[in-house]
């Protein structure tokens, strides 16, 4: 093996990735400002989905650990509730949450804006029959696997993880509110 | 080899996963329903087209020293294009299949005919080999998924099938239920091969 049949492949190789780390960057630039609209596109029909009157929400600038994001969203002037957006780990990463909490600080709906689990099994839990066991719970939510009760809700079959990540942060957010934010009980 | 004998022997002769048996990852993983199995194969399909085309374009260009990371680095660049471009332009095709992209480039059936194929032959052929391994495994997937999900969930495309009487067997739809359901499919694809064969040269003495 001469110096030829070294450098000869390097440099090829080199030229390959090089051309390969230029055109993701070019793609990456010119897609970069439509993704992130899309992103605010879709949370801001998330917020409309939950609140359906809502004609206007504001950021509020607040965060913690567990918590990215506030906005305050209002109707007529008037304030009906937050979203909250948290991103709990579930099994396959992490799992990208609105939770609304209305102005009582009681959950109002939740949305799985984002996430990488197991398509058929904790991808299951981006559905109606699941979410929407949270609707109304103020308190600390538990997940259990049979016979759920006023502060429980029934985990997805063998999908226990994803069950308590969502969980996790509805109970963040429920807490995040009733610390921070002026909950009216 | 024309076209559309390489199309049969990606979808038959060479399936890639009963055959073959390569990409068993995303197949054991995404076949809990049907319709996962067919949004895999199809997303797989049309990367595995393209990333075949682009091998064979750079097939003189690309030392055979270091053919493996050239590959790797061209595959998973173009995984990566197409996801940024899904989700800037198609959010609905994206949201439909965007999961199960981050797997393709983990799926080794790309470097496999990258390898055994694409690294040989010309664009056109390496497009159509790339063609007919994807609906190879797309009806690979399908029909584990089918399988899967009639009896894990009792369902079919999502539709309700069996009665409620009928149990749920949960482990269908659990790993192990992905390796019990290609065990049994895969014998008997096995055993459908060897009759066949059997009756050929049966046929041949007769003669």
């Amino acid at each position: 093996m001469n110096a030829k049949d070294i450098l000869n492949p390097t440099l090829r190789l080199f030229v390959l990735t090089a051309v390969a780390a230029i055109l993701l960057g070019v793609v990456y630039d010119i897609t970069a400002d439509p993704i992130l609209q899309r992103q605010q596109e879709s949370e801001a029909a998330a917020v409309q989905s939950i609140f359906a009157t809502a004609d206007e929400s504001r950021n509020e600038n607040m965060s913690d650990e567990n918590i990215t994001r506030v906005l305050s969203v209002f109707s007529a002037g008037e304030l009906i509730g937050w979203a909250i957006f948290t991103s709990p780990t579930g099994y396959g990463g992490s799992v990208d949450l609105l939770v609304a909490i209305g102005a009582d600080g009681g959950v109002k709906g939740l949305q799985i804006l984002n996430h990488s689990e197991t398509p058929g099994l904790g991808a299951n839990a981006n559905s109606p029959s699941f979410l929407d066991q949270y609707q109304n719970k103020k308190t600390f939510v538990k997940v259990v696997k049979a016979a759920p009760g006023d502060d429980e809700v029934l985990a997805i079959t063998s999908a226990t993880i994803t069950s308590e990540a969502v969980t996790k942060g509805v109970n963040n957010a429920i807490a995040f509110a009733a610390q921070n934010l002026e909950v009216q009980p | 080899m024309n076209p559309i004998k390489i199309l049969k022997n990606g979808i038959l002769d060479e399936n890639p996963t009963f055959v073959l048996v390569i990409g068993m990852c995303p197949t054991l993983a995404v076949t809990t329903s049907a319709i996962n199995g067919i949004g895999m194969g199809l997303s797989t399909m049309v990367v595995l087209a393209c990333s075949n085309i682009a091998i064979s374009l750079l097939r003189n260009f690309i030392p055979e020293t270091v053919r493996i990371p050239a590959f790797v680095v061209i595959i998973a660049s173009f995984v990566t294009i197409v996801q940024f471009l899904l989700q800037a332009y198609l959010p609905a095709l994206n949201a439909a299949l965007g999961i199960f992209i981050p797997l393709i480039v983990v799926n080794c059936i790309i470097l496999a005919r990258a390898e055994a194929f694409a690294s040989k032959n010309n664009p056109i052929m390496s497009a159509c080999d790339g063609i007919g391994m994807g609906l190879g495994f797309t009806a690979a997937l399908f029909i584990i998924g089918c399988v899967r999900e009639l009896l894990g969930a009792g369902t079919l495309l999502g539709l309700t099938v069996l009665p409620e009487f009928f149990p749920r067997t949960i482990i269908m739809i659990l790993p192990p239920g992905a390796f019990i359901t290609l065990g049994f499919l895969m014998a008997g694809l096995n055993a459908i091969k060897s009759r066949t064969r059997l009756n050929r040269s049966r046929i041949k003495e007769a003669q």
